[in-house]
């Protein structure tokens, strides 16, 4: 595992889980309902000089949402959500993938090839698009006829499953290609089952690719969740407030502090108060960036030339000076007459 | 003979039966596709004041979803029009949908040459740098695209209105009107991350030719290395750099969605989105219009490379 000892993907690593636990503890002492709130700013002199939404200053250094709650906690607090839900989102495309790909791989090839024809479509076809087809009829459309929990349980099976067919191809790919190795035939010759390749030969082969790739999917989680938020669909769920009952001012807003969501329900105020938009914003380009540090520490140590060839330990030889031999007068004379021959 | 002929055939129609199967994935999902249009023409025509009546089930409807690619299907190698629902009024898909989607077509081509030149340009410059400003360089290049879409978008969105209060003149329009209709900032938002990418790719090729023995040799013979960069290295890997056009145009497509969004602009993106829901044979048109120009392109290009050159997809990519 010297990927380890890689700083691009070390500083990486740090960020995302200081940020993800960082986000845990920080919600332990500061719950929701002690969030620091401030309506109304007011100077020395208690001249109020300032309504929310208020502008960063020294006391709320990201300044505060239309409620008057600091941006800095929503943005803390918020990051367990956006992140957790990414983690289990990224995994759960991955696993359902490499399944489904392992096992297309041991299928006749043509089925493999068809697929991955058919499938090419995904790449054409932005997943944003997809998922806004399909979430946005369940989120905000027919929101009545379905409970919440429900609601929010499709629309993390639906992120999972449209992701699940390209990684599927993928993997299948490049299994079939591995299996065509020379040493494999070797393997099949000496009795090993198909089960006994895959485990044995297949999934240490994949094992660094599969991380490669969890860190992408985790990366292309959070860019389509920053997209729906930015498209009014809020994973997290949607709830309407409505501002002015007179003129019937209703405007959609996230019931947990989830980044994208932030995003979205806000993204009308960043004319005037552009903070409330930046700081999630600011938040999802650390973490994307923190993961493509690792994805491309990871890249350069693992699909480098002859990685998979196991690198043993090197052991330090440690040299030992040939210790000289210290010659008396006596015995150079006598080299130096006769030569070392005699 | 026939056989492999028609194989290929059908392997070359896969990826666009592909995008009818994406297209009508709301049927494969909701029982009741219809009740959404039916209760939105309700809900602005202003008889019902919610979407209460809308009986809807989630799960998985097989017959409905091959009924309807198959009748999308018939309805589109005929010829016949499509309709759709906007603003209490069915409306036929083909004359509108094409105002749209010229303007879309516009800003990408304009993004896409604007990616390359830059990408040309930039990667030919980073080449003849210095060891280790280049290393620099990259470093810098690379945080860069590995910065989201929309944080790119915003930025510049808001640096244009920065620089309107801080001087009084306003650059370029920031938001589509149809007086005055904008095209450089979209442009530039959506060319930023393909052109990064490319110039990092053309450096990566450029790299590899390095190692070649051509090189080496046109280097002991005297001649300048800038002299073989630009002529002999570069020619070696732009034919390498097409088969990257693939990932260049999903960049372009999932970025114009949010610049679409962001700038107000009236493209077919922005018609996706407002109709799709209502009737899912939106998305799969809009998505063939899109793909299957590039698509007929690519694989045309990727062929004839292939005979004249005699590489595939597969070694260079």
């Amino acid at each position: 595992m010297t990927v380890w000892k890689s700083p691009l993907f070390l500083s990486g690593f740090l960020i995302i889980v200081s940020l993800f636990f960082g986000s845990i503890i920080y919600s332990n002492f500061v719950p929701n309902d002690k969030q620091p709130v401030m309506q109304i700013r007011y100077d020395e002199n208690k001249n109020a000089i300032d309504g929310a939404p208020i502008a960063p200053f020294k006391d709320m250094p990201f300044g505060t949402d239309r409620f008057g709650v600091s941006i800095l906690h929503k943005v803390i607090d918020g990051a367990k959500y956006t992140l957790g839900v990414a983690f289990f989102i990224a995994f759960a495309r991955l696993f359902f993938g490499t399944f489904l790909g392992l096992v297309i791989s041991q299928l006749p090839k043509f089925i493999l090839n068809t697929l991955s024809k058919l499938f090419e479509s995904f790449y054409y076809a932005p997943a944003t698009i997809i998922a806004y087809l399909l979430l946005y009829p369940v989120l905000q459309i027919f929101t009545w006829s379905l409970p919440r929990d429900i609601q929010t349980i499709f629309a993390v099976i639906l992120l999972v499953i449209i992701a699940v067919p390209p990684i599927m191809v993928t993997v299948a790919n490049e299994t079939s290609k591995f299996l065509e190795n020379e040493f494999i035939s070797s393997v099949k010759v000496l009795g090993g089952s198909r089960l006994h390749t895959l485990r044995k030969h297949v999934l240490p082969h994949l094992r660094p690719r599969l991380s490669i790739l969890y860190s992408q999917q985790l990366i292309a989680t959070l860019l389509l969740g920053a997209h729906l938020g930015i498209l009014q669909v809020f994973i997290g769920g949607t709830d309407f407030i409505t501002l002015d009952p007179l003129e019937n001012n209703t405007v959609p807003v996230a019931m947990i502090n989830e980044w994208s969501s932030m995003i979205g329900a806000n993204y009308y105020q960043i004319r005037g108060d552009r903070w409330i938009v930046f700081a999630p914003l600011a938040g999802f380009a650390i973490t994307i960036l923190a993961l493509n540090f690792m994805v491309e520490a990871m890249k350069r140590q693992y699909l480098a030339k002859g990685a998979y060839t196991k690198r043993t330990r090197r052991v330090k030889k440690t040299k030992n000076p040939v210790p000289v031999k210290k010659l008396s007068q006596e015995q150079f004379d006598r080299i130096m007459k006769t030569g070392t021959d005699n | 003979m026939y056989l492999l002929v028609l194989r290929r055939i059908v392997y070359f129609l896969m990826p666009i039966v592909g995008v009818f199967f994406i297209g009508a994935l709301p049927y494969l999902f909701f029982s009741n596709v219809q009740g959404i249009e039916a209760v939105a023409r309700l809900l602005e025509s202003g008889a019902i004041k919610n979407a209460l009546f809308l009986d809807q089930d989630l799960g998985l409807f097989f017959r409905n979803y091959l009924e309807n690619i198959g009748s999308l299907m018939l309805r589109l190698i005929t010829f016949s029009n499509v309709e759709y629902y906007e603003y209490q009024q069915i409306k036929l898909l083909f004359p509108t949908i094409l105002t749209p989607f010229y303007y879309s077509v516009k800003l990408v081509i304009g993004a896409f040459t604007l990616a390359i030149s830059s990408s040309l340009i930039l990667a030919l410059i980073v080449k003849t740098l210095p060891d280790k400003i280049q290393k620099g360089v990259r470093f810098v290049f690379f945080s860069l695209e590995s910065l989201p879409d929309i944080f790119i978008v915003v930025m510049i969105q808001y640096g244009m209105i920065l620089y309107f209060r801080n001087t009084g003149t306003l650059l370029f329009p920031i938001a589509h009107s149809d007086q005055n209709p904008t095209y450089f900032i979209p442009i530039l938002c959506l060319a930023i991350i393909p052109s990064l990418f490319l110039t990092r790719t053309l450096l990566f090729l450029l790299d590899d030719e390095d190692s070649k023995t051509y090189v080496e040799f046109a280097r002991a013979k005297g001649l300048r290395y800038a002299l073989i960069l630009y002529v002999h290295m570069l020619r070696n890997s732009l034919f390498s750099l097409f088969y990257y056009s693939k990932t260049v145009y999903w960049l372009l497509i999932s970025t114009l969605f949010m610049v679409e969004t962001i700038m107000a602009i009236p493209g077919i993106t922005d018609f996706m989105l407002d109709n799709g829901p209502t009737t899912p044979e939106v998305i799969t048109v809009s998505i063939l219009l899109m793909f299957v120009p590039f698509y007929l392109l690519f694989t045309g290009v990727s062929y004839i490379l292939s005979h004249k050159l005699g590489r595939t997809e597969e070694e260079v990519a």
